[in-house]
């Protein structure tokens, strides 16, 4: 068994999660501790608390650093995520973002989140080499640096909710048979109920039916992208 | 077209035309019902047109195509707007730019921290080829190498076992990306 050395609270490196959403299972095939009942998740950027449901494994009740753990070697753990209040948290985050200058935050979103630059400029409507510069010397304007704070905290909110990578989950398409992405989507107006459908409460159909009419003839699809034997993505048509 | 960061021996070239259609050039939003080939509007800067001639492809020694005489890149949506181009001359078939774009994510993900890589490394140390060649090398030992989770480790420092491109490949590129960024961030 791998010594505890580390501090609390941690998952060990060949954790896996299965689930981006609300409910996580985690297979481990060595072993994993969690402090009483709850779980941290160490790279969270914020103090997120994971309540545990179930175990596969019987835990072994050890003692680290005269605190107590649970430790289960081998198997799968689900956890819930408690979602702090959704809009203040939003707008907590907000009030310290627009504090940043536009390097700062850029470096954090970019840090934090692994966004790409593309998917910024995509979203923020503006190009990628404006980007880069706001990155070094230039100044965006003023509503163009609000724009960045708000998705910022738009992001931060939607890892506050339980999805471990934001960014990913805004590039990727919201419905099955349809291309249309949450970045399609989003513009200042909606981001709150973005990180609603994010968190599984609202309706992604009718926050699309709101902001984007006609999103069902523009972005239907009978393809889908899938990974071939060699682990290339390939568009094949759906059966 | 690329192993790793080099171009294979061998790529497929396309020949580039002067374009006298005035009518594509003067209303842009006519070229999302155009295939024929790939409009390169302003190519110089000189407002003359120009555009990729799908009928005219061959395949030439990649060691020919020299950096210093690039002329002008592909934007992100610019490479998917010439796959839709070229699969439209081999098939007739035109796929959605956003399919297109879902299905190039680890591709275009690449292109991207490249770009960071070297724009960074061109910052510390200039742009001869010699230090491009060699930012190129270091970039592909990077992305080669499996991506450190410190906090996901028990007991030592343990990295991964799946490479950060494996990671590329399977949709991981936040994780990359933030990772790279701070790599980046720290070079000196």
């Amino acid at each position: 068994m791998t010594s505890l050395t580390r501090p609390m609270g941690a998952v060990s490196n060949d954790a896996h999660w299965t689930q981006a959403h609300r409910t996580h299972l985690i297979d481990f095939p060595t072993c994993v501790w969690v402090t009483a009942d709850k779980i941290a998740l160490p790279d969270a950027p914020f103090p997120t608390v994971y309540n545990l449901l179930t175990s596969s494994a019987p835990p072994m009740f050890v003692a680290h650093n005269e605190e107590p753990i649970w430790l289960f070697q081998g198997g799968s753990i689900e956890i819930a995520h408690r979602p702090k209040n959704r809009l203040s948290f939003f707008e907590g985050r907000l009030v310290e973002l627009r504090r940043m200058s536009a390097a700062e935050l850029l470096r954090s979103v970019v840090q934090r989140h692994g966004m790409s630059w593309v998917d910024l400029a995509r979203t923020l409507e503006v190009s990628v080499p404006a980007i880069r510069k706001w990155r070094t010397s230039g100044r965006p304007s003023a509503q163009n640096q609000a724009a960045l704070a708000q998705l910022h905290a738009m992001l931060d909110a939607i890892q506050n909710e339980g999805v471990a990578d934001p960014a990913r989950w805004f590039a990727e398409p919201l419905l099955d048979g349809f291309t249309v992405t949450a970045r399609d989507l989003y513009d200042v107006s909606n981001a709150s109920e973005i990180v609603s459908v994010a968190a599984g409460e609202g309706s992604t159909q009718d926050l699309l039916d709101a902001y984007m009419p006609g999103w069902r003839q523009a972005h239907a699809t009978r393809f889908s992208v899938v990974r071939d034997l060699h682990g290339q993505n390939t568009i094949v048509a759906s059966e | 077209m690329r192993a790793g960061v080099k171009l294979r021996p061998i790529v497929t070239m396309i020949e580039v035309r002067r374009f006298h259609d005035q009518s594509v050039i003067e209303r842009p939003e006519k070229w999302s019902n155009w295939y024929r080939g790939m409009p390169l509007p302003n190519l110089f800067g000189d407002s003359i047109a120009f555009s990729g001639d799908f009928m005219s492809l061959a395949s030439v020694p990649s060691e020919e195509l020299h950096r210093d005489r690039r002329i002008a890149s592909f934007s992100a949506h610019g490479r998917l707007q010439f796959q839709q181009r070229v699969i439209n001359h081999l098939t007739r078939f035109a796929p959605s730019t956003a399919l297109l774009a879902q299905s190039s994510t680890s591709l275009e993900a690449e292109l991207e921290l490249q770009a960071d890589w070297m724009e960074r490394t061109c910052e510390l140390r200039g742009d001869s080829d010699e230090s491009i060649g060699d930012a190129e090398v270091e970039f592909d030992k990077f992305l080669s190498a499996p991506q450190e989770a410190p906090d996901f480790t028990m007991g030592e420092n343990t990295p991964l076992q799946t490479t950060r491109r494996e990671l590329l490949a399977l949709g991981e590129f936040s994780g990359v990306n933030a990772d790279m960024q701070k790599h980046l961030e720290s070079m000196n």
